[in-house]
């Protein structure tokens, strides 16, 4: 990976992880104090401040570092020279990615009204489509995945599958 | 001894046997699905067993899972059950290099022999680790925890800042939920899914299995090869030549998987991560380790096997199980009249002699039904990868919200999934997240207590005597290296 950009995602990380480890100490100062007989004892809090503490500092080193190498590097060696936003947008394997995650959240969210067998049916078959899967394979497969999903998990292991709200009495 | 092995290959005992290991190969295989949950299923129908019978099943289940564990993790790294974790380091890194085979044969040879190792320890000198285990208090434990975090500077690729900050990320993971301590929920911003705590199997699913999807499907590639290219041979010669070779490493692993396993409240997980972390430490070619290197495998298969062990060591003297499906088993065996407990091998000598065999010959069965399970999934493997890259993603879908039967665990999944996706990507280390959120838990609640039981003072947590060996361990496995030098240095300079 080009160092510069390297030094970005790391200047990025640092500063989630500061802001991760400040809005861990100061949500954790909202959890009660442990009291027994009138002595404080680690409570709720105490871990929580520690993680938060190490993450604000290890956050601080890779900002600190980031920044450092960021501005010895020369400026013509631009990270974001290496950006071609179009060409990454209209690339296939980037389009993949959004497409996938998208489809698996709408199969989440339509599998507890249309339940198990159609939703995993469409979203395996869309899928199967998106990987250029011809369509009497991609019928037969996602056939074959929801047979053997319903044996392992529902018949051997007891494990109920969504019926869904609309196939509910 | 003749008429207990004779009474064992009855067909009454055989045929729930059998079908108990295979029941367990399947299990393991399968991610979300835990041999924990599969000896749970099996339980209610040992009532119509006898007590041989029930143990065969039971014991078949849990030596067969852990294996199968295995098999997803080297070809498509998702760990079938938490204690294949650490596999995936080296096996899958193996499988890429076209040794995915000799990783499984591997796999299955230390299993086979940790397992028997594990057996041993457990026959003759369970009383002596059982009183060693029950020495184990909040401050002992705390340091077992520590002890695997700092695994994490050994697991981290070089990239210690990175390693150091994943571990943090599972710790803070580990946090959210009831507190043990006060039952007071975090970071559950009143979400009750969140108040339950997030589970660290959805969680491994997804940093390791989906977001290798996410890999696979953003690689340009043609999606219609298959997985593997042939069906290779399964080289267990070659692996029992590599495991001779690599014999300190095998013994080292398993006598650390026992002792891990033999300790209440850890595991067959923890010992993989551990054994992982101290074989590449002293191992002469440590910086191989994570790049598919055969003693990578090695060490993690053999221990969590050996664990399994470990972990009815202090269920049979003490009545404390050592994980989850010894908890459960402890039931099973009142019910048969076993009492646990010290006089044990000696009020049912005979029943604990049919034990211990049913777990021995589990193991000759585990090597025949392993090798049979890793020709059967070279033939899964060998249809088109755009099939089994769709077959994983809902596997894994259906696998987490398996475990609670809640989509929220999906959520989790998919949530660790990115973040897995996007850490390959800058470099960081994965594992260390999971070690976060599996010792997270022990050493917060044992530090926490300590400290409680202590007034406040650390002075409990340095003094006593298994808390400074542990602390010397950790030292000397981090820094032994370094100190050695320098005392080298030192000695030569004063020449």
């Amino acid at each position: 990976m080009n160092e510069k950009l390297d030094k970005v995602y790391n200047l990025i990380l640092g500063v989630i992880l500061i802001s991760l480890g400040i809005f861990m100490i100061l949500y954790s100062q909202k959890f009660p104090k442990f009291i027994s007989l009138g002595k404080i004892l680690p409570g709720p809090s105490f871990f929580p401040t520690i993680i938060g503490s190490l993450f604000i500092i290890l956050g601080g080193y890779l900002v600190t570092e980031s920044l450092i190498i960021l501005s010895k590097l020369s400026k013509n060696e631009k990270a974001t020279k290496n950006f071609n936003f179009s060409k990454i947008v209209n690339d296939a394997t980037f389009q993949n990615f959004f497409i996938f995650i998208f489809l698996s959240i709408i199969y989440l969210i339509i599998i507890n009204y249309i339940g198990f067998y159609i939703s995993t049916f469409l979203y395996s078959f869309i899928l199967m489509k998106r990987l250029k899967v011809k369509n009497i394979t991609a019928i037969i497969s996602s056939i074959l995945i929801i047979f053997l999903i319903w044996a392992i998990f529902y018949k051997i292991a007891f494990i109920p599958l969504p019926i869904g709200s609309l196939f509910r009495r | 001894m003749i008429d207990i092995i004779l009474n064992l290959f009855q067909l009454k005992i055989l045929i729930p046997w059998m079908l108990g290991m295979l029941f367990g190969l399947f299990v393991g295989c399968v991610p979300g699905l835990t041999a924990t949950m599969a000896v749970a299923l099996i339980i209610p129908l040992t009532y119509y067993m006898n007590s041989s019978a029930a143990f065969a099943l039971i014991l078949g289940i849990s030596f067969t899972a852990i294996f199968a564990g295995d098999i997803p993790a080297t070809f498509l790294r998702i760990p079938g059950t938490p204690a294949s974790g650490a596999a995936v380091l080296d096996g899958f890194e193996m499988y890429k290099k076209g040794k995915g085979n000799l990783a499984l044969a591997l796999d299955l040879v230390n299993s086979t022999l940790g397992g028997l190792l594990g057996i041993t320890c457990l026959i003759f000198i369970s009383p002596i680790l059982a009183n060693f285990a029950l020495k184990f208090t909040f401050f002992e434990y705390f340091w077992l925890g520590v002890f695997g975090l700092s695994m994490t500077a050994i697991i981290s690729k070089g990239n210690i800042i990175k390693g150091f900050i994943a571990v943090l990320i599972g710790l803070a993971v580990s946090t959210i939920g009831i507190d043990v301590t006060t039952g007071y929920p975090r970071f559950s911003f009143g979400n009750i899914n969140l108040t339950s705590g997030i589970s660290f199997i959805p969680a491994m699913i997804g940093l390791f299995g989906f977001s290798e999807v996410l890999n696979q499907m953003t690689k340009k590639q043609d999606f219609s090869l298959p997985t593997i290219e042939k069906i290779t041979k399964i080289p267990i010669i070659e692996a029992l030549k590599i495991t001779f070779k690599y014999v300190f490493t095998f013994i080292k692993s398993s006598i650390v998987g026992v002792l891990i396993g033999a300790l209440p409240g850890a595991g067959a997980d923890i010992a993989a991560w551990v054994s992982y972390g101290v074989a590449k430490k002293t191992s002469k070619n440590g910086d191989k380790f994570g790049t598919g290197y055969e003693e990578g495998v090695l060490a993690p298969t053999a221990a969590n096997n050996a664990a399994l062990g470990g972990t009815w060591i202090p269920a049979f003297i003490f009545g404390v199980p050592g994980d989850t499906i010894t908890a459960i088993v402890l039931g099973a065996m009142l019910m048969y009249g076993l009492k646990p407990g010290p006089r044990i091998f000696i009020e049912s000598g005979v029943q604990m002699r049919t034990i211990f065999l049913i777990a021995i010959i589990s193991h000759f069965f585990l090597f025949i039904f392993g090798y049979l399970a890793i020709k059967a999934s070279n033939y899964l493997l060998k249809l088109p990868r755009n099939i089994v890259l769709v077959a994983i993603v809902i596997f894994c879908i259906i696998g987490s919200y398996s475990i609670n039967n809640n989509f929220f665990d999906v959520y989790v999944m998919i949530f660790f999934g990115l973040i897995g996706f996007f850490f390959d990507k800058i470099g960081t280390p994965l594992a260390p997240i999971i070690l976060g959120i599996i010792l997270g838990p022990m050493v917060e609640n044992n530090l926490r207590v300590g400290l409680i039981q202590s007034d406040g003072s650390l002075l409990p947590f340095v003094v006593r005597p298994i808390c400074l060996i542990l602390i010397l361990m950790m030292i000397f496995i981090l820094f032994g290296g370094n100190i050695l030098n320098i005392i080298n240095k030192l000695i030569k300079g004063k020449k």
